[in-house]
């Protein structure tokens, strides 16, 4: 997958074969990026527990991907390649640039939860999870993201976050025992 | 399957709970750990905890869904989505184009107007430098990498040739800021020439495309997050956009108008 550093397109002639890959590629790219927006949402805020900032995350992803549309393989799948695009940009220009202006990149510890006026009707265990889920280190809510709600598995994650399948599994742990803590107390 | 946290030594129970329960062990590890399950009443009780917060977070990260500002969302996109429709041949421009000056190679610049225009004055002329800020919020101090110093003079001779306008590096030069790259890029089948200036605080895109507008004084206006000064004279069109301390992009344009 190519997610990173710009790509050099000569206009050409490039074989037909080639075109017709690419337009079929930009056809699943233009066709499939509006069902993707909800899920690229959450894992930008997941990401960065600011909703507006989850927001500008999937119009740039939305954008880099209408951009190099062509680069994306037909048959595999699109929204595994927006979220590497998502997280490219994540890490590599917003997050980045929010460090380096001396923003914080938090807002609240608690950005997680469902918004205000709903969370009457949400279930009340759902917001206490998102609660707890919103104090856990980054790379312990994303890898929990990944794997218990977008399905990824734990290679599949270890190759999305650049780390050993054992980390994977650490970070997964800690976030089980971290969610579990509060039921084991009020059971004592 | 290997066994993952075998072979990464990590022996923790927590962690091969979590693989159990993420069907993330293979036969012969599984095998053993249901044996060790058995006999082991405390790892049994630790089990029973930990099961439920797959399916917890799983269903306080679906809530979220709701929450999600698709209409929002979708609009943005269908923009985008319209843009590219009407200009199909698109690269990704924002390193392509520098390394294509020095390449020599004609490319297609990735310039995506939200409100397609054949405009030679008048309010269309704004959308150009729409375009250009909406693409800024993609820019990090990384974007305008530096380049070789040789390597400037040559895109500033050959981004100067197209533009009609001698770019020698006294007239680029800003006092505080390095002049870190200089692209090649088109808009509508004009020539956009793109500046990037980096700070210490400071990332400012000075852009200059000609296409005829018609003459404008000096105006600052906020395009999405950025300040901008824009200008217009003999048939180009300026704009200074930028993440920058407030009135340094002003002071910025102020100086360049002088110049240009």
């Amino acid at each position: 997958m190519n997610t990173s550093g710009g790509s050099f397109i000569r206009l050409g002639n490039p074989s037909p074969e080639i075109n017709q890959v690419a337009t079929s590629a930009a056809t699943q790219v233009r066709s499939g990026l509006k069902a993707q927006l909800a899920r690229l949402w959450r894992y930008g805020l997941a990401l960065s527990r600011s909703r507006d900032t989850a927001e500008d995350l999937v119009q740039a992803t939305c954008l880099r991907a209408l951009e190099r549309a062509e680069q994306f393989e037909p048959g595999t799948r699109l929204d595994r390649w927006l979220f590497a695009i998502l997280r490219s940009i994540w890490l590599n220009d917003i997050r980045s640039r929010k460090i380096r202006l001396g923003r914080g990149l938090i807002d609240a510890e608690e950005a997680l939860v469902v918004d205000g006026a709903r969370e009457i009707e949400t279930n009340v265990s759902a917001a206490e999870v998102l609660r707890a889920l919103g104090k856990l280190p980054d790379a312990q809510r994303e890898a929990v993201l990944l794997v218990y709600v977008e399905g990824y598995s734990y290679r599949e994650a270890a190759d999305l976050l650049g780390a050993p399948i054992g980390t994977i599994m650490s970070r997964l742990a800690a976030a089980r025992s971290a969610l579990t803590k509060p039921t084991r107390q009020g059971e004592n | 399957m290997t066994d993952p946290h075998k072979s990464t030594g990590l022996a923790n129970d927590d962690a091969r709970l979590a693989a159990f329960l993420d069907g993330e062990m293979s036969e012969t590890e599984r095998a053993r750990f249901l044996e060790r399950l058995q006999n082991d009443s405390e790892l049994r009780k630790r089990l029973e905890s930990f099961a439920p917060s797959g399916p917890q977070i799983r269903m306080a990260f679906d809530e979220l869904l709701n929450d999600a500002p698709v209409d929002a969302m979708a609009a943005r996109l269908a923009r985008a989505l319209d843009v590219k429709a009407r200009r199909p041949r698109f690269a990704w421009w924002t390193r392509a184009v520098a390394a294509a000056a020095i390449a020599g190679v004609i490319f297609a610049s990735g310039f995506a107007a939200s409100r397609w225009v054949d405009s030679r004055a008048g309010p269309e002329t704004e959308d150009w430098r729409q375009t250009v800020a909406e693409y800024m919020e993609l820019y990090s101090p990384e974007t305008f990498r530096p380049t070789l110093p040789e390597a400037l003079r040559a895109e500033a001779s050959a981004v100067g040739d197209r533009l009609g306008l001698p770019l020698d590096p006294n007239r680029l030069q800003l006092t505080g800021l390095k002049l870190e790259r200089i692209e090649m890029l088109q808009y509508d089948g004009a020539p956009l020439g793109q500046l990037g200036y980096v700070g210490e605080t400071t990332l400012i895109a000075f852009c200059i495309l000609r296409d005829g507008e018609a003459d404008a004084p000096l105006a600052t206006s906020m395009r999405g997050n950025f300040e901008t000064a824009t200008w217009a004279k003999l048939g180009r069109g300026y704009m200074v956009i930028g993440r920058a301390p407030p009135g340094k992009i002003a002071e910025v344009a102020g100086d360049l108008m002088r110049r240009f």
